[in-house]
């Protein structure tokens, strides 16, 4: 190996670490900006170090999830077992009683859970907005407005006609009237226009909706993922609108399936 | 200072920051984010193996971007990581050439979060590439050079760890490899590619 080069790379470790003198370090500094080959060295090597701490960090990570993921997190509590019992033996019965307790919560939310129930708990009637002076109110918008849904979902064949937001207005008339695999057929429709069109029209309401459409035909593990998704999503309009309980709620209508 | 399992953002910022705690922060973001992020990835057509694999570099990211200062809490801790989820699955399906119309939807969608230039898609490339590299040295070389730069261990306590002569000779093989590393990098086609497009796009 090149002794000059082996010089060039200790020097450059060490002006990167600061070990030099000051006037070392500005000789260096000066070396660099005159020599474009020293530079790309330089350079180099500063990636080399970021490669190695870059890799020390992913190791690291990697282990705690690897221990995650492994379920070991109980074994690692246990080693502050010492501190656990200094909190006292009333303490573990408090526990043991909250886990009693929330066990049955459990067990009477299981027994008393209903789709009926989370689909009326979650669904309130879409209201269009009103309309700004000078625009125009199309007759299926009327048909909506004026609560009369089948003249709406007459409106809808052939769906490739329609609009995202008439697509949108037939899939919530089709929930009004029970006809739930049409709205199904709607609103994902409506979602794949969004898709192809890479437009966000009426996306977030269609997948609110269309979870709840899920649960009114028992297919609590498709509402779920799209409540997961929506309560994932800070910016989701209707993220406030899902909460943990619902995503308890569908799991435990899933296991009683 | 956070004593219990629990952090607040600002307690689990000053963790990584300080580089005090840092494991029980990191194994904190797990316990309270994996679950609904790894659902972001799963739902756009991710596997659950890639719903691990991008959390854990969403944290080393999260880490190093707070380390360097360029998270400073504009939003919460949860709102960016959803970001910095989001950017790195969609940088992934470019990456395997799988970005569907939904996909590149949500690339264009409604990010009001600022992800700091280092996660562009170019940038991860070389991260993938510097990790590939450092992956092809020997295992001394590798552990050498994460004792010192990483760990921040001195050549004594390195020496302690290994079994070489003298901190002389510590010194000496770090240097070999670091040069080692540096060649590797130097003679990796992608990195020197993404390197050029990250010039080009800044106007260089």
């Amino acid at each position: 190996m090149n002794k000059d080069f082996e010089f060039t790379t200790e020097l450059f470790d060490k002006y990167l670490n600061a070990e030099l003198l000051p006037e070392e370090m500005k000789l260096v500094e000066n070396r660099l900006q005159e020599d474009p080959r020293l530079m790309n060295e330089y350079n180099n090597l500063k990636m080399a170090i970021d490669a190695a701490r870059l890799d020390g960090l992913s190791i690291e990570v990697a282990g705690i999830g690897k221990e995650y993921f492994s379920g070991s997190r109980g074994n690692k509590n246990n080693q502050s077992r010492g501190r656990i019992r200094s909190i006292g033996y009333y303490a573990l019965r408090v526990a043991a009683l909250l886990l009693v307790v929330a066990g049955s919560y459990l067990a009477i939310l299981y027994a008393t859970v209903s789709p009926e129930k989370v689909f009326a708990d979650n669904y309130y009637p879409y209201e269009l907005p009103a309309s700004r002076s000078g625009s125009q109110t199309s007759d299926l918008e009327k048909f909506y407005i004026s609560s009369q849904w089948n003249q709406v979902l007459a409106l809808m064949e052939p769906l490739e006609d329609r609009t995202q937001k008439e697509l949108y207005l037939g899939g919530l008339s089709a929930m009004r009237t029970a006809k739930f695999q049409y709205a199904i057929k709607l609103f994902e429709k409506l979602l794949e226009n969004n898709q192809v069109n890479q437009e966000q029209s009426y996306q977030d309401g269609s997948e609110f909706y269309l979870a709840l459409t899920y649960i009114k035909l028992g297919e609590y593990d498709k509402a779920r993922t799209l409540f997961q998704l929506i309560r994932n999503d800070p910016r989701h309009a209707y993220n406030n609108q899902v909460h943990a309980m619902d995503l308890l709620k569908l799991k435990l209508l899933s296991w009683k399936k | 200072m956070n004593t219990g399992g629990k952090f607040s953002d600002e307690e689990l910022m000053e963790a990584i920051q300080k580089n005090e705690r840092k494991n029980d922060a990191i194994r904190y973001l797990y316990q309270e984010y994996f679950d609904s992020l790894s659902s972001l990835i799963t739902y756009n057509s991710g596997s659950p193996e890639d719903a691990q694999d991008i959390f854990q570099e969403v944290i080393v990211s999260f880490v190093q971007i707070v380390q360097d200062g360029k998270f400073r809490g504009e939003s919460s801790i949860k709102t960016f990581l959803y970001a910095l989820a989001r950017n790195t699955w969609l940088n992934e399906l470019k990456r395997r050439g799988r970005m569907n119309q939904r996909n590149k939807l949500y690339e264009e969608g409604r990010d009001s979060v600022t992800i700091p230039a280092s996660e562009s898609f170019e940038n991860r490339e070389i991260r993938k590439q510097l990790l590939a590299s450092v992956g092809r040295l020997g295992e001394d070389c590798r552990r050498i050079l994460t004792l010192f730069y990483y760990e921040g261990l001195s050549m004594k306590e390195i020496l302690e760890q290994t079994a070489y002569e003298n901190d002389q000779v510590v010194r000496n093989k770090k240097y070999k490899c670091l040069k080692q590393l540096a060649d590797l990098i130097n003679n990796d086609k992608i990195i020197a590619e993404n390197l050029k497009q990250i010039d080009h796009e800044q106007g260089f």
